[in-house]
């Protein structure tokens, strides 16, 4: 490579998140600069200290942060954090962050309590998806699938005809996981040629979540850029594996001759 | 880059190529020009299939690279002096050729990318080429190359560590006879990840190296 590339790629780092102590972040969490404390939630969720429960769990009914539009900037990453560390203490306060006024803290307290696996959740989240107003659908849908929770199914359905790709989709994968309908997989299908970009690339990683090892091929060949493709083939493997529909020799034949293509 | 460079004399049936490809505007037409510079087969055309990796759509930059690598070891000069510092997506495209063409002046890139690129494609890309290119160098090299692929292994994304046991497997094949065991043993640790995907690859890997040694 001559200089000038060199030079170039030199010029070309990631910007690194600025490194806390778990004390510092604390302070930061419960001090009084807006962007500190929210900085701060993210980072312990990366930290993934079950010692930051509580304090996140403060952070989650915060009054102090909020937006023009009466948004909880706070809250949604305190949400999001607690789900990171994955201590199912969290469960009872993210229950109640799932009626919160503003939709993101909702959403992200979907997805967290999807990743702290708890099956409490299934009740709360089966009950709001049957409310009137405005939701976060995809995020109710798809944590209710992440749980397992096949009691659902009924009140899944009727989002197969969503007005919204994204809630179709995401309806799609987690009625397949729990039924294995084959037509499911075309509503997929379909979406993973759609002239949008972006529903293509949820379409790509949905069809990874639903576990249709088939569908390896239209991972693989999928209008989207090569990298996706390969995570998108990586997931339906760990996904695969997770199920357990078929023996793991069988996941890594349908998986392994797409990656080894693609890399 | 060079290939924008208006200075730049270029062949006729070149030119009237470049020009089609600045005024393209669908992706139809888009991979139009670059299947015909592949076919038209001038060296000169080579810059312009690889500003095409840049053109941020999948189609297009996948068939601009099979086009590259038409071109074989003819490709590998003009890949080395058309890197794209900012786009690591155009970057990654330019490494993948540079990977599976294999010719051992990329050696130098492709280490570099390794240690200090940001981006996991272009070090997926790099890491997976990297055994093929050192078995054209000297021993010193592939002794570096290997050392780099065991740390490779021990690497936070799973598609580094893959495209390493893939890589380890071309420089047991390909590679001076003396490194072989070292290659092996390297993939043997492999078995130990704690992602399932590495172990089932490098076991596959063993089976293959054991009925072709």
């Amino acid at each position: 490579m001559n200089g000038s590339a060199i030079a170039r790629l030199a010029s070309n780092t990631a910007v690194l998140p600025q490194q806390l102590t778990w004390e510092q972040a604390i302070a930061w969490l419960q001090g009084d600069d807006p962007q500190e404390r929210y900085y701060a939630a993210w980072y312990l969720g990366t930290m993934r200290d079950g010692r930051a429960v509580e304090p996140l769990l403060l952070a989650l009914q915060d009054e102090r942060d909020r937006t023009a539009l009466g948004g909880y900037p706070l809250r949604r990453n305190a949400a999001k954090a607690l789900g990171q560390i994955g201590d199912v203490r969290a469960v009872p306060g993210l229950i109640e962050a799932l009626s919160c006024s503003d939709l993101l803290v909702r959403e992200e307290a979907a997805y967290a309590l999807a990743q702290l696996g708890d099956r409490r959740a299934v009740q709360p989240l089966l009950a709001l998806l049957k409310s009137q107003e405005e939701q976060p659908w995809e995020a109710f849908i798809e944590a209710l699938g992440h749980l397992n929770a096949s009691e659902a199914e009924a009140a899944i359905r009727p989002f197969l005809d969503h007005p919204s790709e994204r809630v179709r989709s995401a309806a799609a994968w987690v009625l397949y996981r729990f039924t294995q309908a084959e037509e499911l997989t075309q509503v997929l299908v379909a979406l993973l040629a759609h002239p949008n970009f972006s529903l293509r690339q949820a379409a790509l990683f949905d069809l990874a979540e639903s576990g249709w090892l088939a569908g390896a091929p239209l991972l693989a060949t999928a209008n989207v850029a090569l990298n996706l493709r390969l995570n998108a083939l990586k997931r339906l493997f760990d996904v695969a594996l997770q199920l357990g529909w078929v023996p793991p020799d069988q996941v890594a034949a349908a998986i392994i001759p797409h990656l080894d293509r693609l890399f | 880059m060079s290939s924008s460079s208006p200075a730049q004399v270029l062949p006729p049936a070149v030119a009237q190529l470049a020009a089609q490809l600045e005024q393209a505007t669908s992706e139809a037409e888009l991979l139009g020009v670059v299947r015909a510079l592949g076919s038209l087969g001038q060296v000169e055309g080579i810059p312009l299939l690889i500003r095409a990796f840049g053109f941020n759509r999948p189609a297009v930059g996948e068939a601009a690279l099979e086009e590259v690598l038409r071109f074989g070891e003819a490709a590998v000069q003009p890949l080395l002096a058309n890197i794209d510092g900012f786009d690591y997506g155009a970057r990654a495209y330019s490494v993948r050729a540079l990977a599976r063409i294999g010719h051992g002046d990329a050696y130098p890139l492709l280490v570099d990318s390794i240690v200090a690129d940001f981006a996991p494609s272009v070090r997926r890309a790099a890491t997976r080429g990297l055994g093929r290119v050192a078995a054209q160098r000297p021993l010193c090299d592939q002794e570096r190359a290997l050392q780099l692929l065991q740390q490779c292994l021990g690497d936070a994304d799973w598609g580094v560590r893959y495209a390493a046991v893939a890589a380890l497997t071309d420089l047991a094949r390909l590679g001076e006879l003396s490194l072989r065991p070292a290659a092996k043993a390297a993939l043997q640790t492999a078995l130990q990840d704690a992602d399932p995907l590495i172990p089932l690859r490098a076991r596959l890997s063993q089976e293959e190296l054991a009925t072709e040694l």
